[in-house]
């Protein structure tokens, strides 16, 4: 048995020898940015919104993601809309961030949290970024409205 | 010696004779196979009659070697045998089919007077305490939902329910429980959630108006919830059922004293159940994402004292509380309710019938544990009653009034006042009998409204025609609805979309509505498929006036736009009901329930109750008792909509089936399983009026009749 264990033994060792550098000859340029960072900033755009099937759009709004850590960001929606539904800015904490070629996925997050004046919201946030193009959508049950917001958006990062 | 001998002779051919009377021996069951206590069993030969024991068993003696019986029992089809087999020990089996009509069952919401539902001139459909236990209901909208067609509930917004019932919406359809209005509201109607079913006798439902009798609201229709009464020393069932719906869990607990005079009732629900998500959050054609999760708990107590003989008093108490678990908040539904009735009759022939009832229903919202303030309601009910009946032979009248104090508190009132209403009325009947096949009932009643200064006099002419197994009815009726305290005071900022504005202007609602019916009842004999069968067609026409909706509200100096309330006048409704049911000695049933509904005018479409031309229900089932112990009942029924008519976005066509297994596994233990939604239909885009289901659920439980132990 013992010849057959040198033998694995050895076939581990020359494969890591092979590609370890293979790896690092990849990043030799540039080090790798955990996805988080990557997407880090602030991104404008028109959205659109609908209420029980109505819709309605809000132009030249600003999405801010910021990096908590390598693989998650917080998300803060702008506030839109006027009295009485305006809604004030929404902070979506907690989203994690995954990046598959090139494009950064944002996994659904459902977030319950208050506003600055006690407001109660609950929000489903949900997107992706490619070439510093942000696809967002979310739903937002804001106070006690009875029906969901559900609103998209394609913003640019600025 | 000659004369002597000769008599001797004589005496000993004709003692045999005498002594040779055949004793026979049987046992009268049901179709499920269960012992009739109490049948009558007459023998056609000699016309001697007997009485089945406690065992359904009965003897006789005959002096034929065969007998003739004829055996009769409330409730069920009079059937005749010929018994052949006169050993001792020999006991047959004598099977009696239910009459499926249940033309002698007693109900009082066609008349407000007993009457055996064969002599009711309005089409009353029953549905039976046996139909509830098949039906595994938690509340009323589940019963009606499976048992009526042309009858939909659906959610509108902040998830109230809806209701539209031939045409009708909500509003105009009466909820009573032992005769009594309940207080409070969801979206166009009472709390259907308060509505248990646990200690529910039977509920009976006449469509059509019925103003003439029950004043305001009883303009489609009225829903009579009676509850059981027991004379059993004592009964004792606890139940408990899981739904995967929700992950639902609802436990029961109904007990019944009874010892000399006072008898008691004492009836205990709690259900809890998660918020089940029927879409994707960005989902925007869907207008319904979930439905809410909660909990709640009712109880209820009933006591009866038989005063005297000719005097019972009734007292009842209930408690109802009920958590709506919403995105960001809860919203909590407490009930207090109470009332006292005494009937006395004074002689034979009269009757006097005295109550009082009082009911609260509160709403509330809370926010992280907190009360909010900003959706406080309250509306509290005081109603006194009086109700006599004289009865001259065959003939009856009944006169009696009404008053009610009716408060109202809302958020959605200016600065959350409140106001209140008194409203006070007075009707008669002459329910005329003058020949065996003709009855004739009139009644007339005049309601008068504080509030709004109105009042509202309404008829109705409903007669009767039997013939053989044949019964047309026809008959004419009024209805009305008069605007309610939040329908004239309303000031209401619907979240921040539109205001709406009362309208202390409005007038009544006032329908007319028309009716003729045939029912055939009959019964088939000497094959495997003996039973019995009625079949009843219902064509209505209703025209309704003055009709309560909104309007757009441009505006002015002090209110901003919005909507307001005012009458709308030229909605037409008219359709067919048809019904057909069959239950087979062997214990097979068959039932199909179909509607026709056709709209026209300013009929009411909104998009939270949208009329359906076509709307279906069926059951097909087996119910028999295999042994002593174990029952078996096994049913697969449906309903199927079609797509409403509607200017609104809705729902289309849709089937959905339900599968029913309940066993009674031993003495007093019944195991329930059911399999709803059966070929896992799920709509592509929730509306408000489709069917609040993600595919294929199930349920099981356990009933224990604790008093059944020890029997």
């Amino acid at each position: 048995m013992k010849p057959i264990k040198f033998l694995f033994a050895t076939m581990i060792a020359v494969l890591a020898l092979v590609t370890l550098p293979s790896c690092s000859d990849d990043n030799e340029d540039e080090p790798a940015v955990p996805a988080a960072k990557a997407i880090a900033g602030t991104y404008a755009g028109d959205m659109e919104c609908s209420v029980m099937g109505s819709a309605s759009t809000f132009e030249n709004l600003s999405f801010v993601l910021s990096a908590t850590d390598d693989a998650t960001v917080t998300v803060t929606l702008p506030a839109f809309g006027e009295a009485p539904m305006a809604m004030p800015s929404i902070t979506i904490t907690g989203v994690k961030v995954t990046e598959v070629n090139g494009i950064s996925t944002l996994a659904t997050t459902e977030y319950s949290g208050q506003t600055d004046s006690g407001k109660s919201y609950t929000c489903t946030v949900s997107g992706t970024v490619s070439d510093k193009t942000l696809d967002i959508k979310f739903n937002l049950q804001y106070g006690a409205m009875p029906m969901p917001m559900i609103c998209s958006s394609t913003a640019t990062k600025q | 010696m000659n004369l002597r001998y000769t008599a001797i002779l004589l005496a000993g051919l004709i003692c045999p004779l005498i002594s040779s009377a055949y004793t026979f021996r049987g046992k009268v069951v049901d179709e499920t196979g269960s012992p009739l206590t109490g049948a009558t069993v007459r023998s056609l030969d000699n016309g001697r009659a007997a009485v089945t024991g406690i065992d359904g068993e009965f003897s006789f003696d005959v002096d034929k070697n065969t007998a003739k019986i004829e055996v009769s029992y409330i409730g069920f089809i009079k059937d005749t045998f010929i018994l052949k087999n006169h050993d001792a020990s020999h006991v047959e089996l004598l099977a009696l089919a239910p009459d499926i009509s249940a033309l002698n069952e007693v109900v009082v919401t066609a008349t407000r007077t007993p009457k055996a539902l064969k002599d009711v001139p309005v089409v009353t459909q029953l549905i039976s305490a046996d139909d509830i236990k098949k039906a595994d209901a938690t509340n009323i909208q589940d019963l009606l939902t499976e048992a009526l067609p042309g009858l939909e509930f659906s959610y509108a917004m902040s998830q109230e329910t809806s209701l539209n019932m031939n045409g009708f919406g909500g509003k105009a359809i009466l909820f009573l429980v032992d005769g009594e209005r309940l207080a409070g509201e969801t979206m166009d109607n009472v709390d259907f959630n308060r509505l248990n079913l646990d200690n529910v006798g039977r509920v009976e439902v006449v469509k059509g108006a019925s103003s003439a009798l029950y004043g305001a609201n009883a303009v489609g229709g009225v829903v009579n919830i009676i509850t059981r009464e027991d004379n059993m020393p004592w009964r004792l069932n606890v139940n408990s059922r899981y739904r995967s719906f929700g992950k639902e869990w609802r436990h029961g607990a109904d007990l019944n004293l009874h010892s000399g005079k006072v008898s008691s009732n004492t009836n205990i629900q709690y259900s809890t159940s998660e918020t089940v998500k029927l879409t994707d959050a960005f989902d925007t054609e869907s207008k319904i994402q979930n439905v809410f999760g909660g909990n709640s708990l009712n109880v209820k107590e009933r006591l009866v004292f038989q005063a005297a003989n000719n005097l019972r008093l009734i007292a009842r108490g209930g408690y109802f509380n009920r958590v709506s678990t919403r995105v960001n908040y809860d919203d909590h539904y407490l009930d207090y309710s109470g009332g006292l009735r005494a009937v006395w009759n004074i002689k034979p022939e009269q009757m006097l019938e005295l109550s009082y009832s009082y009911d609260q229903y509160d709403k509330m919202r809370y926010t992280g544990g907190e009360r909010t303030h900003d959706h406080d309601y309250s509306n509290r009910q005081n109603i006194v009653h009086a109700l006599y009946t004289h009865f001259f032979g065959k003939n009856a009248l009944t006169a009696g009034g009404d008053y009610m104090h009716d408060y109202l508190r809302t958020y959605q009132f200016v600065s959350g006042d409140a106001h209140s209403q008194t409203s006070a009325d007075v009707f008669v009947q002459f329910d005329y009998n003058p020949l065996s096949w003709l009855n004739i009932v009139a009644s007339i009643r005049d309601d008068y409204f504080s509030e709004s200064d109105n009042n509202a006099l309404t008829a109705r002419l409903a007669t009767m025609f039997k013939l053989d197994r044949f019964s047309i009815r026809a008959s004419y009726a009024g209805g009305f609805r008069a605007p309610t305290l939040k329908e004239m005071y309303m000031n209401f900022d619907m979240a921040g979309i539109q205001m709406i504005y009362g309208n202390s202007d409005l007038k009544p609602e006032k329908s007319h509505n028309f009716n003729l019916s045939l029912e055939h009842s009959g019964n088939l004999r000497g094959s495997l498929l003996a039973g019995s069968y009625n079949i009843t067609g219902t064509a209505y026409y209703n025209r309704y006036n003055s009709r309560i909706t909104t309007t757009d509200y441009p505006g002015d100096d002090t209110r901003e736009e919005g909507a307001v309330y005012c009458n709308e006048n030229g909605v037409r409704v008219y359709g067919l009901d048809f019904s057909a049911r069959y239950r087979a000695v062997c214990g097979l049933g068959v039932q199909l329930n179909y509607n026709y509904l056709h709209t026209g005018g300013n009929t009411i479409d909104s998009q939270f109750s949208q009329p359906r031309p076509h709307s279906m229900t069926w059951r097909i089932d087996y119910d028999k008792r295999i042994c002593s112990v174990y029952r078996l009942y096994a049913g697969i029924s449906g309903r199927y909509l079609a797509k409403p008519q509607s200017n609104y976005d809705t729902d289309g066509a849709y089937s959905l089936w339900k599968f029913t297994l309940q066993q009674q596994v031993w003495r007093g233990i019944r195991v329930n399983l059911v399999i709803d939604n059966l070929f896992g239909y799920k709509p592509k885009v929730y509306y408000w009026n489709s069917a609040p289901t993600t595919g294929t659920t199930w349920s099981a439980g356990i009933s224990l009749d604790i008093n059944d132990f020890f029997n």
